[in-house]
């Protein structure tokens, strides 16, 4: 007899959505989303059955405000997590467009300004770490 | 009956095949001949920029429409190798070649593996070939026939003149990038204090033509070059293929994957198989001339001819890369530039020991999400950080020398059985290793003080290099499965060894020059051989 898989998590565009909102604080294109999609399929269908994984994208894409501090979090113990590479898809997705430039294109400014931005976002990066690591251990081995 | 069949369709092949088409002799390649149809023509003639700034479709070639240009876990063999390039490794043989410590790569592309290669084309010096049974004086004119046959560029007498030589056949070397400029400015003022530490730097050699060359256009400054060849600048041996059809005595046929080969009284008989038609068929030549890179020349010679147990040497030049910084804040970097190697570096701190090779390469048009993912931070911020970055961003690799011991070998996997599954044990031994890890430590040490920030080491594992060579080395003697000094494979009366595996020692130099100028010797010995006989 075969067995029934659970349904995914979200609509992979909804997903779409949130992670693009994250990533450059706009939403996807309907063509962004669709690829985004089109990924989950032939990348991710499997992973999203395994409890751990399914536990932290549950967690994540429900409660979106806790996205910065699971993306810090598995990018430190995780980093091969499902979550993780739903990220780099949708960096990648969002990047490989004419639509955020402003976001991906490489700096050739060589503005003394740059180490400060660096050391900014350093900075931040390094207190989401703070409080992701212990969130996302907890999330996923809850 | 062909005069010379010629196995590939690589550096080497179409540099072994050159002279004997020359000679007037029916000359037949084989290859299998794989290609992008794909994203190729997808790709426009325009500088990475403007493509990034206008093409709605560019997911489809900087991702692949697979998304196999999104790299995940650690990097690999070919993590270089855009979706437009994934042709490039495989697809050669239907043998398997397994090992868990060895990454090999066997081309089944149209030009081989130098359809996907850096370019970088170091000479080999006679300290190079030191334990070779011909020297760098019997090369000499070959480098310079293939100079004139690829288009090298590069600038003679600068500070890698001991490494390099000279050369007379140098196109105008191509213009140096900002990370580049800053960091050889820094280079020159402590330059004294830099040679008494064993580090040389200066501009690579590279198959690269800087201005229009053979039918080529050259050098677009658009940095493009990992995703594809419009501006025809760097050498693909396509073009050699091309220029070859032009012959009536030369005859490409693709989808043909050589299988073995059998030696009659009077020629040599070869067994091939159709890939797209999955047929096999037959030709016989009066000579063989195998180019199938050193991996894939091995396997021909190990179903045809070597017995069932026996090891063939491998070599591979182990490599490093490591992702630096360059602080060269305070100056706008400029845009027109390419991708190729900026610096070439051979550092020997210790005269009796052998050098290593360092490249150094900007890193910009490989997209920012891919630098992302290596950060231990946040995706977003990560991104943010690259971004800014990215600019002043520089990747070296490292390559060190490779010699033969017995615990780098290839062999059949289950030699009792007829079974097409080899594999490759690849162990280098404590000294080796020892050696390898304190060079590169002095190494990084040396370099900080030109001011660039090393960030990380990162170890592709062996075989990563992709610079594969000595399975059939060359040598004097008559000792079974070695090449000798004219190409003849020991033990056969038709069989002759057109690439790198024939190189008994690997230098910490990339190998192809050297490799497509011991194919046109070869190519040249046989047909002088073959037009007085």
């Amino acid at each position: 007899m075969a067995t029934s898989l659970p349904n995914p998590l979200l609509d992979p565009t909804e997903e779409a959505e949130i992670l693009s909102l994250y990533l450059v604080g706009r939403p996807p294109t309907a063509e962004q989303a669709m690829r985004y999609a089109e990924a989950c399929r032939l990348y991710f269908f499997k992973d999203e059955h395994r409890s751990k994984e399914r536990r932290v994208c549950d967690f994540v894409f429900k409660r979106p405000w806790a996205l910065g501090f699971m993306d810090a979090g598995s990018a430190f113990c995780g980093r091969d997590s499902l979550l993780r590479r739903k990220l780099i898809f949708m960096a990648g997705i969002l990047e490989a467009d004419v639509t955020h430039l402003d976001k991906f294109l490489p700096d050739r400014s060589g503005s003394w300004i740059i180490p400060v931005r660096v050391a900014l976002a350093g900075m931040r990066g390094a207190l989401k770490t703070l409080v992701g690591v212990p969130l996302y251990l907890l999330v996923a081995r809850s | 009956m062909k005069d010379v069949v010629v196995v590939g369709s690589g550096a080497s092949a179409v540099n072994a095949a050159w002279p004997l088409v020359e000679a007037g002799l029916d000359v037949l390649m084989l290859d299998i001949g794989l290609k992008d149809d794909v994203y190729t023509p997808l790709i426009p003639d325009k500088p990475f920029e403007e493509i990034r700034r206008t093409d709605p479709d560019q997911h489809r070639y900087f991702l692949g429409d697979l998304f196999q240009g999104v790299p995940f876990g650690d990097v690999r063999v070919g993590a270089q190798l855009t979706p437009g390039r994934g042709h490039v490794l495989g697809g050669a043989t239907r043998d398997m070649i397994l090992s868990d410590v060895f990454q090999a790569a066997v081309s089944g592309a149209l030009g081989g593996l130098a359809a996907g290669w850096g370019a970088v084309t170091p000479p080999f010096s006679d300290q190079d070939m030191e334990s070779w049974p011909i020297t760098r004086g019997d090369l000499e004119g070959h480098y310079t026939r293939v100079a004139e046959r690829v288009g090298i560029c590069g600038r003679s007498g600068d500070d890698l003149e001991p490494y390099l030589g000279e050369a007379g056949y140098l196109l105008p070397a191509p213009r140096a990038d900002s990370n580049a400029v800053w960091l050889m400015k820094r280079y020159r003022r402590r330059r004294q204090w830099f040679h008494q530490n064993g580090l040389r730097a200066g501009v690579p050699w590279m198959a690269l033509a800087t201005r229009p060359f053979r039918g080529r256009r050259g050098l677009k400054y658009y940095d493009m070059e990992f995703w594809s060849d419009k501006d025809e600048a760097v050498y693909r041996p396509v073009y050699t293929v091309n220029e070859l059809n032009k012959f009536a005595n030369f005859e490409y046929r693709g989808n043909a994957e050589v299988r073995r080969f059998s030696e009659e009284e009077a020629s040599v008989e070869l067994e091939a198989r159709d890939s797209e038609k999955e047929t096999s068929f037959n030709v016989e030549a009066s000579r063989l001339v195998l180019a199938a890179g050193a991996l894939g020349t091995a396997l021909i010679v190990g179903r045809s001819a070597a017995s069932p147990t026996y090891r063939f040497p491998v070599l591979s030049n182990p490599y490093t890369y490591y992702p630096m910084l360059v602080p060269s804040f305070g100056k706008r970097v400029r845009d027109r530039r390419h991708s190729l190697s900026q610096i070439l570096m051979y550092f020997q701190p210790d005269p009796d020991k052998a050098p290593l090779q360092a490249q150094m390469y900007s890193y910009r048009s490989l997209l920012t999400f891919k630098l992302a993912k290596e950060s231990p931070l946040a995706m977003k911020e990560s991104v943010e950080i690259m971004q800014a970055l990215q600019s002043h961003f520089a990747i070296i690799g490292v390559h060190h020398e490779d010699l033969p011991t017995s615990e780098k070998y290839l062999s059949r996997h289950m030699p009792d059985f007829d079974i097409n599954a080899w594999k490759i044990d690849y162990k280098r031994n404590d000294r080796e290793e020892r050696q390898r890890h304190e060079l590169e430590k002095r190494f990084i040490k040396t370099v900080r003080k030109m001011g660039w920030l090393p960030i990380r080491r990162i170890d592709p594992g062996d075989g990563a290099s992709i610079h594969y060579g000595g399975t059939l080395p060359m040598t004097s003697s008559d000792e079974s499965n070695r090449t000798q000094p004219d190409g003849r494979l020991n033990g056969s009366k038709f069989v002759y060894i057109a690439d790198g595996s024939a190189f008994p020692t690997l230098p910490a130099k990339g190998l192809t020059f050297t490799a497509m100028a011991w194919a046109d010797r070869v190519g040249t010995l046989l047909g002088s051989q073959l037009k007085s006989s």
